[in-house]
């Protein structure tokens, strides 16, 4: 599993860190979380069920959520309500357009940000992970059903609050 | 439904481009306004961890002990500054791992960051790297002893590091501002210094 797990966090490293942060919403708490399983990964005889991946998906949430629990019992309290903490809070202009027009990226990032975690940790696993279904099903222990349903209805949500907020939108086709 | 708008979609070359972090993301919709939105989201400046994750990984993937967050672990920290921009950090008291970081404050006396506390007890850290910063270098002197590259050498953001592997290390004390402070590091640990260092 060791070799696995070093090959596994190199192509997985962003997708990692990005679903520590979706739950602890602090980078350096993110850090610890991933390393925090890492640890527990490379120490344990356990073998993996299931998608490896997924596998190390599951144990990086787990352990973001430990150390959230943990932090939620100490006198300062995690930064849950940071506005911008999943992408880059002072994203420049050119960062923004790499993505489509500026003004709208920055709203699909607020968006996102205000977005429940149930809902962020989906959007967040398919589209910065770029995991399958199956794989974050397995991140989440969650049927499958479930989870693409929820992702369906993010992104639907999503647009509808962008392209409501957008005036040069297109008329719904509903 | 509606549509993200034209001209909020991907340019031309960033559609073609994979996400540098996600290559094998594969859009399954057949909607073309939802794989707009899905390219939009893949190329949203997401917030990156710091480089000093990647010598904790490989630390740890290479047997070294755990850094404990919060007051999880017996810890003492040590900083050794290598160069103007880097530093490792020893963490001792049975446990151990070694990071990398950068000084942001080499003025601040040892005990005033975040997380060296007497007796071994830690403090919150506040950064991916508890920092303890020294005045004065030459109390590692007493810490360091012997370290024999292993030859591995990886990237840490733009940084070249090598695993070395300490293999004596005396124990210590010494006291400042009327706190005691005891070393007392493990035989063996793997630390991660820049590349240029042996």
């Amino acid at each position: 599993m060791k070799e696995q797990l070093g090959e596994i966090y190199e192509q997985h490293r962003q997708g990692l860190f990005s679903l520590a942060l979706s739950v602890t919403r602090r980078p350096e708490l993110a850090e610890d979380a991933v390393h925090d399983a890492i640890v527990r990964l490379s120490r344990s005889k356990a073998r993996p069920t299931g998608d490896p991946v997924g596998y190390v998906y599951a144990a990086v949430r787990n352990a973001a959520i430990d150390i959230t629990r943990y932090r939620k019992a100490r006198p300062e309290a995690t930064n849950r309500d940071a506005a911008m903490c999943l992408f880059l809070p002072d994203a420049t202009p050119t960062m923004l357009e790499a993505a489509g027009e500026a003004e709208l990226a920055q709203r699909a990032m607020q968006r996102i940000e205000a977005l429940p975690d149930k809902q962020r940790e989906v959007l967040v696993l398919r589209l910065v992970a770029g995991l399958k279904f199956e794989q974050i099903a397995q991140s989440l222990d969650l049927p499958l059903g479930t989870v693409t349903t929820r992702y369906r209805r993010t992104i639907h949500q999503l647009r509808e609050e962008l392209g409501e907020q957008n005036p040069g939108s297109s008329p719904s086709e509903k | 439904m509606n549509k993200i708008p034209a001209a909020a979609r991907l340019k031309s070359e960033a559609m073609k481009a994979p996400h540098p972090e996600n290559p094998s993301f594969e859009s399954d919709t057949t909607d073309p306004a939802t794989a707009d939105l899905e390219r939009l989201i893949v190329a949203l400046p997401v917030r990156q961890p710091g480089v000093a994750l990647d010598g904790r990984v490989a630390a740890a993937l290479d047997g070294a002990g755990v850094v404990a967050y919060g007051s999880t672990g017996y810890l003492l920290p040590w900083v050794r500054r290598l160069t103007a921009a880097a530093a490792v950090l020893v963490i001792g008291g049975g446990v151990a791992i070694v990071a990398m970081s950068v000084f942001d404050d080499p003025d601040a006396p040892l005990g005033d960051r975040n997380s060296v506390a007497p007796g071994g007890v830690t403090a919150e850290p506040t950064t991916p790297i508890t920092l303890a910063l020294a005045d004065d270098a030459a109390l590692f002197e007493d810490v360091w002893v012997a370290s024999e590259p292993t030859g591995r050498v990886f990237m840490a953001g733009d940084r070249a590091m090598e695993l070395v592997r300490v293999s004596t290390i005396r124990h210590t004390s010494f006291e400042e501002d009327g706190v005691s402070y005891a070393v007392s590091l493990p035989d063996e640990q793997i630390i991660i210094v820049p590349a240029s260092y042996e």
